[in-house]
């Protein structure tokens, strides 16, 4: 059995989960955890509104390589979407620094190793996702009974063992609303940048030179 | 009896009213009044009444512009019984551009008045109860529903343009060059930058912390996956070496983005970088 203290550790010292992460999981998960060391379902004793998001199926895949077609940009779009992780987080999955996260979400090339990662975590994001990044982000950093973190086994390259461990999430399609029209979409848009960067406060217009005092009368009452 | 004919009245004063919108005007000379100290007047029109020693001033205005929301102009006199009126003042030809592009914050544009050099100078409101309202005649200021959107953004930005810290204008003042610069000085990168849809700038934990991270998105439109046949990333390594880290802003990150790929939060928990001209600081 894990006791509160042990898991609270356990974040504490590992890479996955830290200090900041701990004070927003729900005690009612880290109970779960507790209580997983007894053989029971973890499952059984998560939250309400983790455990009506993500009926899961433990099950193993195989072939978990996806064709996003997409550029890095929208991948990590995706990837920070589903996952729920920070910026932090998601370059500790890749071991690089956040800024190179965000030159490579930029347009700037990768490694091909490094997109396939990027592919394979999306794949592996979009079988275990329960339809919330934060519950989504909740569920990859919580140990399981052995007390492996699915985040770890990310970071690893260990994607069939994550999807293994969190079973496949049941997570409801996205809204896609109709397009607006691009006459809308124009009339939407804010001012370019540099009409914004450039604002001038001095008065331009003549003013009339035609004044004259006015009386004023007091009323006590508002209204 | 009088109650009887009120309402009437009333009534006939909300029928007059239903054609009025937001940007409606009126044109012809028209009163504002504004509150002055008599001891020391700040503008022409208070130290035209100075001598009289009163603390009310009525400037005479080329016209008048109503600023109140359509839905409450329209609202019953009796339960909205104001309404918010700017006065139209007149500005030169090569000015008014300058206000269509959203250049000049304390004006607003009204395409249908613009043949006659008139624009909304909002840094003036005065109230006025609906009755007076009810007899003008109607001139419209705008055409479309984009047009009427305008002018509200227009009243909008005037109110809620967020005052960036004063470092924070320093820091942004060589990326703000580099947006501004035309011409012969025209370099790539601002070329590019001036292509993005727009620039928002997120202060991590908060604006005021002594120790801040800045993300600033550079948001670029869907159809241009890159600029110019280069990756945007060479362009964000350009414009980040603009804004070094500096003072509490001790970590700056950026990335080149669309609308689709940032969240909501991302978008609400961030600023449009909206400043005031380098020379005209102070100001916003």
């Amino acid at each position: 059995m894990i006791s509160l203290a042990e898991a609270r550790e356990r974040f504490d010292s590992t890479s996955a989960a830290g200090t900041m992460l701990m004070s927003q999981i729900p005690q009612s998960i880290l109970i779960g955890v507790m209580l997983a060391g007894l053989g029971t379902s973890t499952e059984a004793v998560l939250p309400i509104d983790l455990m009506s998001l993500s009926p899961r199926v433990a099950q193993t895949t195989s072939g978990l390589s996806v064709s996003l077609g997409d550029r890095p940009g929208a991948a990590i779009a995706e990837l920070r979407r589903l996952s729920g992780l920070t910026w932090d987080q998601l370059a500790r999955l890749f071991r690089v620094s956040r800024r190179s996260l965000h030159f490579w979400a930029s347009g700037k090339a990768m490694t091909p190793t490094n997109e396939e990662h990027l592919q394979r975590l999306v794949a592996v994001l979009r079988k275990v996702d329960c339809g919330s990044g934060n519950a989504n982000r909740a569920m990859l950093l919580i140990p399981n009974d052995n007390g492996t973190i699915p985040f770890d086994l990310l970071a690893e390259g260990r994607y069939e063992q994550v999807v293994s461990l969190l079973g496949h999430g049941r997570s409801f399609p996205r809204v896609m609303p109709p397009q607006l029209s691009n006459e809308a979409k124009a009339a939407r848009a804010p001012r370019p940048p540099e009409e914004l960067v450039g604002a001038l406060q001095d008065q331009i217009h003549r003013e009339t030179r035609v004044a004259r005092a006015a009386k004023s009368v007091k009323v006590r009452s508002g209204g | 009896m009088a109650a009887e004919t009120n309402s009437e009245l009333y009534a006939e004063i909300d029928r007059a009213l239903q054609a009025w919108r937001q940007g409606d005007c009126v044109l012809g000379e028209q009163s504002f009044v504004h509150r002055l100290d008599p001891s020391l007047p700040v503008t022409d029109i208070g130290r035209a009444v100075q001598e009289a020693g009163v603390d009310l001033a009525e400037a005479e205005v080329a016209g008048l512009v109503v600023v109140t929301q359509s839905c409450d102009i329209v609202r019953p006199c009796t339960e909205r019984p104001y309404l918010e009126v700017c006065p139209l003042v007149e500005v030169a030809a090569e000015r008014m551009r300058e206000i269509e592009r959203g250049r000049r914050p304390a004006y607003a544009f009204l395409p249908l008045l613009a043949s006659r050099g008139l624009v909304a100078d909002l840094n003036r409101v005065m109230t006025v109860e609906k009755p007076v309202l009810a007899k003008w005649r109607r001139t419209p200021g705008w055409n479309t529903d984009a047009e009427a959107r305008m002018f509200a953004l227009a009243l909008a930005r005037k109110r809620v343009r967020f005052a960036f810290p004063d470092d924070f204008t320093a820091l942004a003042k060589n990326l703000q060059g580099r947006l501004m610069e035309k011409h012969d000085k025209e370099s790539v990168d601002g070329r590019a930058l001036r292509a993005l849809r727009e620039i928002r700038v997120q202060a991590a934990p908060s604006w005021d912390h002594n120790s801040v991270t800045l993300t600033f998105w550079f948001v670029r439109r869907d159809e241009d996956i890159d600029f110019g046949g280069s990756s945007w990333s060479t362009f964000l390594e350009s414009w980040l070496g603009l804004v070094p880290p500096t003072g509490r802003f001790n970590t700056i990150f950026g990335q080149v983005t669309t609308l689709a790929d940032l969240t909501a939060a991302d978008y609400v928990n961030s600023d449009p970088l909206d400043l005031d001209h380098l020379s005209s600081r102070g100001g916003g």
